[in-house]
């Protein structure tokens, strides 16, 4: 990490019970304001199921964490600390696992891929939105220490009629889910310019979602239909940190 | 099951390093993906992309990594379709492709403009217009500015599912040399290989506005941009 430029990160492991400052204080230091002697602060999206959306919750609207806010697989949060650093998440507290992961092909989930056997199942909020032609953007964040490319990241609305997970990009998802993510463009090696878009199904914006790494995307409206939104995350152990 | 966990906890607890995300990954994985070209494959049309980087006195550069992306789909349309893509936020550095002229619902700055390509009209006369913002935290109102075009990359696609897929299959080279940059701010013009000493800058403004024009450049392409009130 770079010092004072604004980072998504997601956590890569089940970290349990854990606080935030406990798992991250051995490589951040301690937790807090600089006023008040801490050294990094993390944010998450606020909203009942944590979201914004451009008429309800703009994007000023975020909820700080205090030092001892657990984290959530499969979301990320915003991070800034006061001086550069390499994060690592402190490997002897207890209550800490590698995420739960289901077979790609068991009910219920049934994708077929030839690039994964393993995956992990996240819920994301539904298309349900106040203003017509609205988007919630949401931040999603890897659950597991390996890269995937964002054309393996599988989702899918679930209703009576429709209980298939389609790779991002595919055109069955176009009722729900822009194809696009953001990831933000925040290097160790150049100044930060904003966010980085990731479309799987556009030429030119191909990539692929690194470890601890969140993303933004936008889920559509759909008034009428409260189905259940759902990514399907890709292990791919070959894609090494 | 067991070896697996045990491998992901292995990797786990040696620390995962938040290291920087660099898009060279991404485009290692973008060829990856692409990278099959089969008697399947149909032509499908071409992208190019526009490299700004704007230089400040102490010799900072700031580049913006995947925006200013054009070109001609065979799923694309010459309106708002899938693959143009909608920017995201302010930017210290941005290039974007206005379209206030796509109505109320569509109507902003995109990284990317696709059209529909369509091999009866390949060489025909087309323009973008694209601009470069400098929206907050550094103020590059004053520095230098350089503009490249990559080589056009050449798509292929197959159908999969119902879905289109692209390949990328190859790159023209000669492509861009047809065209023109014109500085809309500046009424001047400039070709590919001209860009490189243009000696362009901000010009102390935080919007410069320019446009390639494939094949000939005629009046109308200097007139300034219509924006919103």
């Amino acid at each position: 990490m770079t010092a004072y430029q604004w980072r998504l990160v997601s956590v890569p492991c089940d970290t349990g019970s854990n606080g935030v400052e406990a798992l991250l204080k051995g490589s951040l230091g301690e937790y807090g304001e600089p006023e008040d002697g801490g050294h990094w602060v993390m944010y998450k999206q606020s909203g009942s199921d944590n979201y914004e959306t451009n008429s309800s919750h703009p994007n000023t609207d975020k909820s700080k964490l205090d030092e001892n806010s657990t984290l959530v697989q499969g979301i990320s949060y915003w991070i800034i600390t006061d001086a550069d650093h390499n994060v690592t998440i402190d490997e002897t507290l207890s209550d800490i696992s590698p995420t739960t992961t289901q077979d790609a092909n068991s009910t219920g989930v049934n994708i077929t891929d030839p690039d994964f056997t393993k995956v992990a199942i996240m819920q994301l909020p539904n298309n349900i939105m106040n203003v017509a032609g609205d988007a919630k953007k949401y931040m999603a964040g890897n659950p597991f220490p390996y890269s995937f490319h964002v054309g393996n990241l599988y989702f899918k609305h679930y209703t009576a009629n429709s209980n298939t997970y389609y790779p991002m990009g595919d055109t069955n998802n176009n009722d729900y889910i822009r194809s696009v993510v953001y990831t933000h463009d925040s290097t160790d090696t150049g100044p930060v310019t904003g966010y980085t878009a990731i479309d799987p199904s556009t030429p030119g914006f191909g990539g692929s979602i690194q470890p601890m790494e969140g993303f933004f995307i936008k889920l559509l409206e759909e008034n009428t239909d409260n189905g259940i939104n759902s990514f399907a995350f890709p292990l791919i152990m070959s894609n090494q940190p | 099951m067991k070896l697996k966990n045990l491998a992901l906890a292995t990797v786990l607890l040696g620390g995962v390093l938040l290291s920087a995300t660099t898009l060279d990954a991404h485009e290692g994985n973008i060829h990856k993906k692409q990278s099959k070209r089969t008697k399947q494959n149909k032509y499908a049309g071409w992208y190019m992309r526009t490299r700004v980087s704007a230089v400040t006195a102490d010799g900072t550069v700031y580049e913006h990594n995947t925006a200013g992306v054009f070109g001609e789909l065979v799923d694309s349309k010459k309106r708002k379709d899938r693959h143009d893509i909608s920017a995201f936020g302010p930017a210290t550095l941005q290039v974007v492709f206005p379209h206030y002229d796509w109505g109320e619902d569509e109507s902003g700055d995109y990284w990317s403009d696709y059209r529909k390509y369509n091999k009866f009209r390949a060489k025909e006369r087309e323009v973008w217009t694209f601009q470069i913002k400098n929206q907050k935290d550094v103020n590059l109102a004053n520095a230098d500015i350089k503009i490249a075009l990559d080589d056009a990359k050449i798509l292929h696609y197959n159908k999969k599912n119902g879905n289109i897929e692209y390949v990328e299959t190859g790159v023209d080279t000669e492509m861009k040399n047809r065209f023109t940059l014109v500085d809309v701010d500046n009424n001047e013009t400039y070709s590919i290989d001209e860009l490189e000493n243009a000696g362009l800058t901000m010009e102390g403004k935080h919007t410069r506005t320019f446009r390639w024009v494939k094949g000939k450049v005629k009046s109308k392409d200097y007139k300034p941009l219509e924006l919103p009130e």
